[in-house]
């Protein structure tokens, strides 16, 4: 609600600048008028150039009487705002580089100082220390303290962690990451919704869920970085709220997230039924990787799903929790799929093992297609395999792969 | 007995210095591998505890140039990678104690106490 607040006001000022720059401009057209007539050096110079230029374009009286008269006023008005921008615009940048340098003047002095008051508090628990650190109004000066703060708890447990976060609402930096997470900026945002999430601050777990659709990557993973964290009952809730896809980078987030922070893992199963086509193969590669093969029903479905990429993950869940049940579904569905989900159904048909899984295997040898015929004498086992030959006409192609196998065994 | 702490992160190794004085150790400190190597050179310290990201030297080939300049120093590494190929890697190339982080730095003494190097110093003490 806020973002979209920020764009409604941010629409506004572009509207107000546009309407300002219409009647600024109509005002020094009437105003240039007057200065016409008073025969100012200057203009009548810029006046006269303007004048034989038009004149070496061969048009009509007419119409260089039109452009003269007309064009001069606002082309004088464009080039007059255009070297006052030139001129804020330098202001502003030497002025932020200025500001800049101060910056990491003030960091490079001020940080050491920091490091040493916190460390002091860290071991002493001394009183002066955190006074002068509670002290220190500066901006920057809060913002070292919390970087400094959050590495620290990034990379200690234990006592000293504790203290870290003791530490950290003792300076009230909880209310300025609460603030911040109101920011403009987007980089600001995702700096305290890291902030938030490794600090703890669990009564910003609200305002961090309103992040987890953002239009800006780096904030809504951010946001569901730290919703992970923060949301202690059911850190994985959120996945029943996002809209956008989550990428294989986030993915692979959570999980380092579930197993370093040892996060209660959720049943994922929960999730298959989403709209959401990437958290659906999200709790697939959750449900492989945490070995939850509770609910292999729900898993089967999902080889009938509309989307290629989900059925090609469940196959690949299937296959891995060696799911027997799911055989009939992958025969009754092998003609229908792509050479690519084929290949993969072979694979998991061959892995179950079961006796209808091998004589429909035996059905499709020999095949036209090389592929087909190497994935299926590969990935059976020896014994599979044997039983398989007996059944079928051999080809020298398939004689040949034999060879290969028993050569590379 | 001296020892030095490599870490990119200044408050890192403030604060494990800081652990450490407490425990009588002589602490020296590097931010990048480059230093840690000038360091090993001109001190020789008995031990070395250095995290595995390190700028302008990688923690990898910092353990191998400590081993080969410095044979008589014990590395311990910490990281957060955990792969267990990484640790093996470590360990092979001459480090004597690996730590995940985050760790607990008020029980970092008691790896380096496990250390044959440790134990021979106090002996000798």
């Amino acid at each position: 609600m806020k973002i979209q607040r920020r764009r409604i006001r941010l629409s506004l000022v572009l509207i107000i600048a546009l309407i300002l720059l219409v009647i600024t401009a109509i005002a020094f057209k009437n105003w240039l008028g007057g200065y016409y007539a008073s025969e100012n050096n200057l203009l009548e110079l810029i006046r006269g150039f303007y004048i034989q230029y038009i004149n070496s374009l061969q048009i009509d009286n007419s119409e260089q009487y039109i452009i003269i008269n007309y064009s001069l006023p606002y082309i004088l008005y464009c080039l007059t705002v255009s070297i006052i921008s030139i001129v804020f615009l330098f202001i502003y940048l030497v002025l932020r580089r200025i500001n800049k340098i101060n910056k990491a003047l003030y960091k490079k002095n001020s940080v050491g100082h920091i490091q040493n008051l916190i460390i002091d508090y860290l071991y002493n628990e001394n009183q002066q220390s955190l006074d002068k650190l509670k002290k220190e109004k500066n901006n920057n000066f809060r913002k070292n303290v919390v970087k400094q703060l959050v590495v620290l708890n990034d990379n200690f447990i234990g006592n000293k962690s504790k203290l870290i976060k003791d530490l950290f609402y003792k300076l009230e930096l909880d209310k300025l990451t609460n603030k911040k997470l109101n920011s403009f900026f987007w980089d600001q945002r995702v700096r305290y919704l890291r902030v938030a999430a490794t600090m703890d601050i669990v009564p910003l777990l609200e305002k961090v869920k309103e992040n987890i659709n953002s239009n800006n990557c780096n904030v809504r993973d951010a946001a569901q970085l730290a919703l992970v964290k923060l949301n202690k009952k059911n850190p994985f809730e959120f996945l029943n709220e996002i809209k956008r896809p989550i990428s294989t980078w986030q993915q692979l987030n959570f999980h380092h997230l579930i197993e370093r922070e040892s996060i209660p893992v959720p049943k994922f199963a929960n999730y298959l039924s989403s709209n959401n086509m990437s958290v659906v193969i999200f709790s697939l590669r959750m449900i492989e990787a945490f070995n939850q093969n509770e609910e292999q029903i729900k898993i089967i479905k999902l080889l009938l799903h509309k989307e290629t990429e989900v059925r090609h993950q469940a196959l690949h869940t299937i296959k891995e929790l060696n799911i027997k049940e799911a055989t009939p579904v992958l025969i009754e569905k092998y003609s229908l799929e792509n050479l690519h989900i084929q290949l993969d159904i072979i694979e998991a048909l061959a892995m179950n093992d079961t006796e209808e899984s091998i004589v429909f295997l035996s059905s499709l040898l020999p095949s036209e297609n090389f592929d087909i015929n190497w994935a299926i004498l590969k990935n059976l086992n020896e014994k599979s395999r044997k039983q398989v030959i007996e059944t079928i006409t051999t080809t020298p192609e398939i004689n040949l792969m034999l060879q290969q196998l028993a050569f590379n065994i | 007995m001296k020892i030095l702490l490599c870490d990119k992160e200044p408050i890192i190794f403030k604060l494990l210095a800081k652990e450490l004085t407490q425990h009588g150790l002589d602490v020296i400190t590097a931010e990048n591998g480059y230093k840690g190597m000038e360091m090993v050179r001109e001190h020789k310290p008995e031990i070395v505890l250095t995290d595995l990201l390190l700028p302008l030297v990688n923690g990898l080939e910092y353990i191998s140039i400590i081993r080969d300049e410095s044979p008589n120093t014990s590395v311990i590494v910490y990281s957060e990678i955990s792969e267990e190929n990484m640790i093996e890697q470590i360990y092979r190339l001459g480090a004597k104690d690996f730590i995940s982080k985050p760790f607990d730095p008020e029980r970092i003494i008691g790896r380096i106490k496990r250390l044959d190097v440790y134990q021979t110093n106090t002996i000798a003490k």
